[in-house]
């Protein structure tokens, strides 16, 4: 089966397990290993590398505020390939969304501000 | 799940890099002698197993072209001007020389491309 | 019978919602100006959007997709930014108009500033929001919209020359202040022809759960709904004709507005335009503030949907609470409402090509339609209209702004 990575990876949605939103795919690693053929390698998600592509200097401003949050932090989210599979024209992951770090603003805005909102 | 830095250090000491499928996206793919056979628009990989490994690389004439030739295609009159604007010609993955990823460079002419 | 119901319901709440701020202030100062001669503009701006509104309910049906996450997928995320930004800072803008209309509702029955009310009213529509359905929103809010009849109800009281609204209906050249005329033509577009209501209507479908099998009711709602919307814009206009342009009021204040209504209706017509006013307003506010928070999160792929709790999709949920901040915090300062709506409808129609074209080229990818993408003529008259509306507006917006005729 062929992939066009632009058309049907970079930038479509992710589902999880549960059919949950995950994110869009903002980046694409490939490998480049002497000797062997190229492969893809991870795809990258979150504010990162997103901001990256928009520009470099601002997707690196974020990275560095981004690393003061914790240990781990200020690195883009990368995903095996290996944990992806299409399904055009989204992609599934093999895992649940609350594991991955993409969701930590999410699990921080709502702990931190929406919970404080009464009857939420 | 794995963050991994830009190069790691593989067995032997050769060193394997990685590359950015977003940051090779619109670059203009150099030929034999400098000339440009157009701006990266596609990179397509095939499913072996659990491997996905890149084929090879669409070319064209870039992102605000191919714009324009679908925005023709809204209406058929257009049509010849659409296939122009949006043709594309087919690069093997391993013809490409990416040691400056900025500058991807092929040893091939411009009329030994496959239109895709 | 269900469907039947959801239809009937689908239309009535497309009637109800039609008005708002902007096309209650554009269709008035259309005909206080110049009486009839705009009813074309209306008329045209009604039928794009019936055409879009349809394709945005197709589109979402068949593809499963909403068009702002399509968007981004298709055209990649540097495209994808150009029309986000634009239509969010249009948007917003369109936001604060109405806002400010539900505002200056509550200032016509009160006497109290609007700038009091401007809080109290950004915190209700947040609470519709936070707090209700996509249900109680659509059907709820907007059904109270149904007051608006009574401009209806006023026009055909007041006795419309019905020779001189059907040659209204056919364009004509002003024969005074052109450039008056064309801005508030592409007002009036602008007015009728707003992107959020796409991103809207697109992801209420998925909200909804609609499939192919809805493409004929979505066809019946979005032609009768918005039709009938449209007669009560006309009539708007009609009665703004009617009552305003023999006196030779032009509408300058919004504190003119009311006399749509008082002038036949006495005290009882200030209390119904105030009604109205409020209603539709509130009701596009609660549209606009879900229609960014949907284009944002569907484009970079967040949790979303009004129907799940705040706590499930907390990036979505401040998306739109930020938003209708913002929007209420630009009434606070004392922006004057009545220009905010009209600046505000001229640039969305001079913004119109940048989110109509992408979509437009998404309504005819088969990998998303399948067999049910645009036919060709759906696709020039749109895109015909969305271009010259937008270099109309280019042209008239400085020359409005400078005060030229």
């Amino acid at each position: 089966m062929r992939v066009r990575l632009i058309r049907d990876v970079l930038d479509n949605q992710l589902l999880d397990v549960a059919d949950c939103y995950a994110g869009k795919v903002d980046g694409i690693v490939l490998e480049l290993r002497p000797g062997e053929p190229t492969r893809v390698r991870y795809i990258e998600v979150g504010p990162i590398t997103l901001l990256r592509r928009l520009n470099r200097r601002l997707g690196d401003w974020y990275a560095r505020i981004d690393a003061r949050l914790g240990k781990g932090r200020g690195v883009p989210i990368r995903i095996p390939i290996s944990r992806v599979t299409l399904d055009s024209p989204s992609l599934r992951l093999d895992l649940a969304v609350e594991k991955l770090p993409v969701m930590a603003l999410e699990r921080w805005l709502e702990k931190h501000i929406v919970a404080k909102i009464p009857w939420s | 799940m794995t963050e991994g830095s830009s190069i790691d250090a593989a067995p032997a000491g050769a060193v394997v890099r990685e590359l950015h499928v977003e940051s090779l996206l619109g670059h203009h793919l150099r030929g034999a002698h400098g000339e440009s056979l157009g701006r990266i628009e596609e990179i397509v990989a095939e499913v072996r197993g659990t491997d996905w490994v890149v084929v090879e690389v669409h070319v064209g004439s870039g992102a605000l072209f191919e714009r324009l030739a679908e925005l023709t295609s809204l209406v058929p009159l257009f049509g010849a001007l659409q296939r122009r604007l949006s043709a594309r010609h087919r690069v093997p993955w391993e013809r490409i020389d990416f040691s400056d990823p900025s500058h991807p460079r092929v040893t091939v002419r411009r009329s030994d491309l496959e239109r895709v | 019978m269900k469907r039947l119901l959801s239809v009937a319901l689908g239309i009535v709440t497309s009637i109800a919602g039609f008005l708002e701020i902007g096309s209650i202030t554009t269709a008035t100062q259309a005909g206080a100006d110049f009486h009839y001669q705009l009813v074309w503009a209306v008329l045209l701006g009604t039928i794009c959007i019936a055409l879009l509104v349809e394709m945005s309910g197709r589109f979402a049906a068949v593809s499963k997709h909403t068009i702002a996450d399509a968007m981004r997928e298709r055209f990649g995320l540097h495209f994808f930014m150009v029309p986000l930004v634009l239509v969010f800072f249009v948007s917003l803008l369109v936001l604060a108009a109405e806002i400010g209309g539900a505002s200056i509702a509550i200032e016509f029955v009160t006497g109290a500033s609007r700038v009091v009310w401007a809080l109290p009213v950004g915190l209700l529509a947040w609470g519709l929001v936070w707090y209700g359905t996509f249900s109680i929103i659509e059907n709820g809010v907007t059904l109270l919209g149904l007051i608006t009849i009574a401009f209806l109800v006023a026009a055909l009281q007041l006795g419309p020359n019905w020779h001189a609204l059907g040659h209204g209906l056919v364009p004509t050249l002003p024969n005074k202040q052109p450039a008056h005329y064309w801005f508030i033509a592409v007002s009036i577009l602008g007015a009728s022809v707003s992107p959020y209501l796409f991103y809207f209507y697109s992801a209420g479908a998925i909200e909804e759960k609609w499939d192919a099998t809805y493409l004929a009711s979505n066809r019946v709602v979005a032609g009768l709904g918005m039709g009938f919307g449209g007669f009560l814009n006309i009539a708007v206009l009609v009665v703004s004709a009617l009552v305003l342009a023999p006196r030779g009021i032009s509408v300058e204040k919004y504190q003119q507005l009311p006399l749509l209504l008082t002038t036949p209706w006495g005290r009882l017509g200030l209390a119904i335009f105030a009604g109205a006013l409020f209603v539709t307003c509130l009701g596009a506010t609660t549209e606009i503030a879900l229609a960014l928070a949907y284009q944002v999160a569907q484009g970079f792929g967040w949790n979303w949907g009004e129907d799940v709790e705040p706590r499930k999709d907390a990036r979505f949920s401040l998306m739109y609470t930020i938003t209708l901040l913002l929007a209420t915090l630009l009434v606070v300062i004392g922006l004057d409402p009545l220009k905010l709506t009209t600046l505000s409808m001229a640039l969305t129609a001079a913004s119109l090509p940048v989110s109509i074209v992408p979509f437009l080229v998404l309504m005819n990818d088969k990998s998303y339609l399948g067999e049910h993408t645009n036919g060709w003529l759906g696709n020039l008259s749109i895109l015909l209209v969305s271009v010259l509306a937008s270099v109309v507006a280019i042209v008239s917006i400085p020359l409005e702004i400078a005060g030229g005729s």
